[in-house]
């Protein structure tokens, strides 16, 4: 309820006008809407031949009141609003929607008091109800967050969108002021001045979790501009959509096409209006269209649903489809919006990348496979290279000479390498992405013994000192840590200067994560190489300066990153490296 | 086929590591006959045999994972399953570092699990551990 204004062209038509010889009553019989006239009683003195239609009585309006014409059509909230226009001394506007069986006409009702009583001056506004319902239907189907706000700041209707967007129940947005949400407050004073002037854009708002997000703002200075403005801007966003937007009712026929439905499937607005939306279904999902309409008289909502779906000129398409119900001003769905996107494109990049992806990963598995197995069958053959020069150094030493002797023992020395190597191989291709275990907890206090134990000849003959801190349980399978700790504490002997190496092993919180770090006073990393040294059979020494596989680090940074972490150095030349790591904190 | 009163019975496909075996048992003071069985069915048919003709149960049986036929984990479940043979000490003798097979065979009733070394002495060494299993037996 509103107040109108006698400027209002069209609308006003005061009662007590006559001019020319013309009477009033003339005048207003030949207007084509209806116009009635009531007395203070609310008995009906006047009817045009529009309002008698209306008013659905056969000849001449009787002595009866309004409300006795009117039983079917007037509820408590609008006869309060027949007598507020009687009572208002002003003229008035406000919505009177009729029903004739399923058909639901909407007029909108400018009221002029006079001392006979009050003129009423009925316009038909069903279209733009009807749109105004296929629009916000859009915008809930568009997941546009948007709202109306009065001139005022008042909250007066929300997208569902919005309200999930902020985290905000509907009671908590609608009613309230808009300056109440607005992430920045110095934006406050603006935003109200420019709500005042009518104009709408682009704001942050405050989320109900804390966070902000931006939103569309749409203003108006008063409840006629509302329904216009927001109807305009609506119709905007629909036609200038690269989607399609279709309306059709419950039966599933075609009720609206706008050009972004054109430029999909080929057909026209004046081609598909009136006709069922099964045209656009192809054979083997025509049942789909039964269900989803069923699903939407139900007042469900189908969101983001790829299927098929055929152009005009035969080609079949991937379409996204967002379909929403839309109701009438009482609440009952009397159709559907429906949003649909051409996915085609992105479909058969997704088919392609699936495809790839699977090939990428049998390819991988394969690789994976024929490494393990590899190293797993040169073991044997190895070994008996290994043992039987070894029998043969053992049984005719007397026989070979010195030379001899050192060639064998060269040859033993290379075979143990390349078990090493193989050792090293198997373990890191057991490591591989697809065997992630889950659920096991290690305690890095216990892996940290175990490594010493394993590595106690190199710490005794080096004299190294360890040092451990009190370090947290992880998400972790033990023996992987301990791997990842005996190969950390193992380099960080083997590379040491001159002096007794000193290790030093902590553990700190960062964030969502446990960073461990092992210190040593070493011979460091050139930086140049800090970010090579985890790459697979990457050596900065010779073998014989430093014995190594190649695939220590390799192997810890498989360890870490499969359990969600990261690894690197920080090092400095003659000084010595601290390795850190990372391993998400575990929840208790 | 005429079995000596007191054996070994060894399963593995590997003639050289038998050699190796005999010659770390020898070296260890132990000279009982071994029996070979060369893949993994001739072992479980020779369990079988054992089961029908009341064979002398052997004194230790040392068993290869990585066999031809069927693998050893399946010849010592059908050993274990085997109840006259349920005092026998078994050996798992294998080149594998990998934990679960240590823990398979634990599992599954090995006495032992030896990891076949690289190294000559540590292979001889094999030859003392065997022979302790045979005096506790």
């Amino acid at each position: 309820m509103r107040p109108a204004s006698h400027d209002d062209g069209d609308a006003s038509l005061p009662f007590s006008a006559s001019s020319a010889g013309v009477s009033a009553q003339d005048i207003v019989g030949q207007i084509t809407e209806p116009i009635l006239l009531v007395d203070s009683d609310w008995r009906v003195v006047f009817a045009n031949a529009s309002a008698t239609r209306l008013l659905q009585t056969a000849g001449q309006v009787d002595a009866r009141t309004l409300w006795q014409h009117l039983p079917q059509t007037l509820d408590r909230e609008l006869e309060q609003r027949y007598r507020h226009a009687m009572t208002v001394q002003a003229p008035w506007r406000f919505e009177h929607p009729f029903r004739d069986g399923a058909a639901e006409t909407w007029f909108e009702v400018a009221s002029f008091p006079s001392a006979a009583g009050l003129l009423l001056h009925y316009r038909d506004i069903t279209e733009r109800k009807r749109r105004e319902e296929e629009m916000t239907a859009f915008v809930e189907a568009a997941g546009v967050g948007l709202h109306w706000v009065g001139a005022d700041g008042r909250i007066l209707w929300v997208s569902e969108t919005e309200l999930n967007l902020l985290g905000y129940s509907r009671d908590e947005y609608v009613g309230s002021n808009i300056g109440d949400f607005l992430a920045d407050a110095e934006d406050r004073s603006a935003i109200i001045g420019r709500l005042a002037r009518g104009h709408g854009y682009q704001v942050a708002l405050r989320c109900k979790d804390g966070s902000s997000r931006s939103v569309l703002l749409t203003a108006n200075a008063h409840g006629r501009a509302l329904a216009h403005e927001a109807h305009q801007r609506l119709a905007a966003i629909v036609e200038s959509s690269d989607d399609a937007i279709v309306g059709k009712n419950l039966q599933g026929t075609i009720l609206s096409w706008n050009r972004g439905a054109e430029r999909i499937f080929g057909y026209t607005a004046s081609e598909v209006i009136g006709r069922h939306v099964s045209m656009l279904a192809v054979p083997e999902r025509v049942d789909e269209i039964p269900n989803i309409l069923g699903r939407i008289s139900r007042g469900e909502r189908v969101e983001h649903y790829v299927t098929q779906r055929r152009t005009k000129d035969g080609r079949v398409l991937w379409v996204s489809l967002t379909v929403s119900p839309v109701r009438d001003s009482t609440g009952r769905i009397v159709g559907a919006s429906k949003v649909a996107r051409d996915v085609t494109e992105a479909e058969r990049h997704q088919e392609l990348l699936r495809e790839m992806n699977e090939q990428l990963r049998r390819a991988n598995a394969d690789l994976q496979q024929f490494a393990f197995s590899a190293a797993h069958d040169l073991q044997e053959p190895l070994r008996m290279v290994s043992l039987f020069t070894q029998l043969l150094q053992r049984q005719y030493r007397s026989q070979f000479g010195a030379e001899a002797d050192a060639f064998m023992t060269q040859t033993v020395e290379a075979a143990q390498r390349m078990n090493r190597l193989l050792q090293d191989m198997l373990t890191y291709t057991e490591l591989s992405a697809s065997n992630i275990p889950a659920g096991e907890v290690a305690d890095p206090n216990a892996a940290v013994q175990t490594a010493k134990a394993n590595l106690e000849a190199a710490i005794s003959e080096s004299g190294a000192t360890i040092e451990c801190e009190e370090l947290p349980l992880v998400s972790l399978r033990p023996r992987d840590l301990e791997q990842l700790f005996q190969n950390l504490i193992g380099n960080a002997i083997k590379y040491r200067r001159a002096d007794p190496p000193l290790i030093t092993i902590g553990a700190r919180r960062r964030g969502p994560d446990w960073v461990f770090s092992v210190k040593d006073n070493g011979i460091g990393i050139d930086p140049q190489y800090v970010d090579q040294i985890f790459g697979l059979f990457k050596r900065l020494h010779t073998a014989k300066e430093y014995p190594g596989t190649g695939l220590g680090l390799a192997i810890c940074q498989r360890i870490v990153e499969r359990a969600g972490g990261r690894i690197w150095v920080e090092s400095e030349p003659e000084h010595g490296s601290t390795f850190s790591f990372t391993l998400p904190i575990r929840e208790s | 086929m005429g079995l000596p009163s007191q054996y070994i019975l060894v399963v593995e496909d590997n003639p050289a590591d038998v050699s190796l075996l005999k010659q770390a048992l020898l070296e260890h003071g132990v000279d009982t006959e071994m029996v070979v069985m060369t893949d993994g069915e001739k072992a479980m048919k020779f369990v079988d045999r054992s089961r029908a003709e009341t064979i002398n149960a052997p004194k230790l049986i040392i068993l290869d994972l990585n066999l031809p036929k069927r693998n050893g984990r399946e010849v010592l479940e059908h050993i274990r399953a085997q109840n006259a043979w349920s005092g026998v000490p078994l050996a798992v003798l294998s080149s594998s570092a990998a934990v679960r097979d240590r823990e398979d065979a634990a599992r599954l009733g090995a006495s032992q699990y030896i990891r076949k070394p690289l190294d000559l002495d540590e292979f001889i060494a094999i030859g003392s551990a065997l022979k302790s299993l045979l005096v506790e037996e």
